[in-house]
């Protein structure tokens, strides 16, 4: 899999890292930090420039995250049509907008680095609950700048250790998206869990 | 608290199983990058054997090579110079396997640090 992933840089270079960046923002399961790493390592090498390099990967990045945005918008209609049929999931649905309002930005600008695998799906919540554009399009680019810089950066500034280097990132990641999802979980848990909370009938 | 969990246990029994299955993730990933972050540390893990989606440059790269003195260990000369291609490539066009790079490679390493000042 990972030789696959780096052989296909070195088969078709800058534009198929475009694409690996642009899918893995839709949640296709594509090895897209993988090839950033491997990318980065081939700049410092020599074989690929670096700034054409970050430039296919940044805006592989961004083109997808908005992709996903306007695609979930546009399925939003029949969505909130379904949702709202019934009390407990127009419910969901509100309590969904009311956190994209508040905590929207921030939301879009940590999923697209620090807990990436949820970026795809924060991009299509944002484009479900009506999110407003401009503030998704400019936290979504601040974030990959990150995603992207720290991933070509680790590759270039390490290059020569990228094996180890792919499943220290990766365990992280992993790590950081449990701890998100187990404090997520947690706190809704212990809110309804509370002795006052109605139970279920 | 076992209050707390008696009740969840009671109306949101999937959601409670889901949260110790994510804490259980949590824990193998914590787990798993302290183990690769002690791996990462140690520098007897800093020479990594080539593999076949290495380039010639990295391996320059990665091995403190020259080009000049890389080049002829894999069978790159001057009509056939250094290009962005996988050592799989340049060992298939040779007819050797990766195994024979990687001797070739350590031989012009070893000559080259011999003749170093």
């Amino acid at each position: 899999m990972t030789d696959l992933a780096y052989s296909l840089i070195v088969a078709y270079g800058v534009p198929v890292l475009f694409a690996v960046t642009y899918l893995s923002c839709l949640a296709l399961p594509v090895p897209s930090s993988l090839m950033m790493l491997a990318a980065g390592s081939f700049a410092a090498a020599g074989d690929l420039p670096l700034v054409a390099v970050v430039a296919a990967a940044y805006c592989g990045a961004v083109l997808g995250d908005n992709s996903g945005y306007f695609l979930a918008k546009m399925g939003s209609r029949p969505v909130s049509a379904w949702l709202d049929r019934h009390p407990k999931r127009a419910a969901l649905r509100l309590s969904a907008e009311n956190y994209m309002t508040h905590w929207g930005g921030p939301s879009v600008f940590f999923s697209c680095w620090l807990v990436a695998p949820l970026g795809p799906y924060v991009n299509y919540a944002s484009g479900m609950s009506g999110f407003r554009w401009i503030r998704f399009f400019a936290w979504g680019a601040l974030g990959e700048l990150f995603w992207v810089g720290i991933y070509v950066g680790a590759g270039y500034t390490f290059a020569n250790q990228i094996t180890a280097l792919a499943s220290l990132l990766g365990d992280i990641s992993g790590f950081l998206v449990a701890t998100v999802l187990t404090f997520v979980l947690g706190r809704w848990l212990w809110q309804v869990s509370h002795p006052a909370a109605k139970p279920r009938k | 608290m076992i209050n707390r969990l008696r009740h969840l246990w009671a109306n949101h029994r999937a959601l409670l199983l889901v949260f110790f299955g994510v804490v259980a993730v949590l824990a193998f990933f914590g787990v798993r990058t302290v183990g690769a972050a002690l791996y990462w540390h140690d520098p007897a893990h800093r020479n990594q054997a080539i593999e076949g989606w290495m380039t010639p440059r990295y391996v320059s790269l990665s091995y403190h090579l020259p080009p000049e003195i890389l080049g002829p260990a894999l069978f790159l000369t001057k009509d056939n110079p250094i290009r962005f291609e996988t050592l799989q490539t340049i060992a298939a066009a040779n007819d050797v396997t990766l195994q024979d790079l990687q001797t070739r490679i350590d031989a012009a390493t070893t000559a080259f640090r011999a003749n170093q000042p």
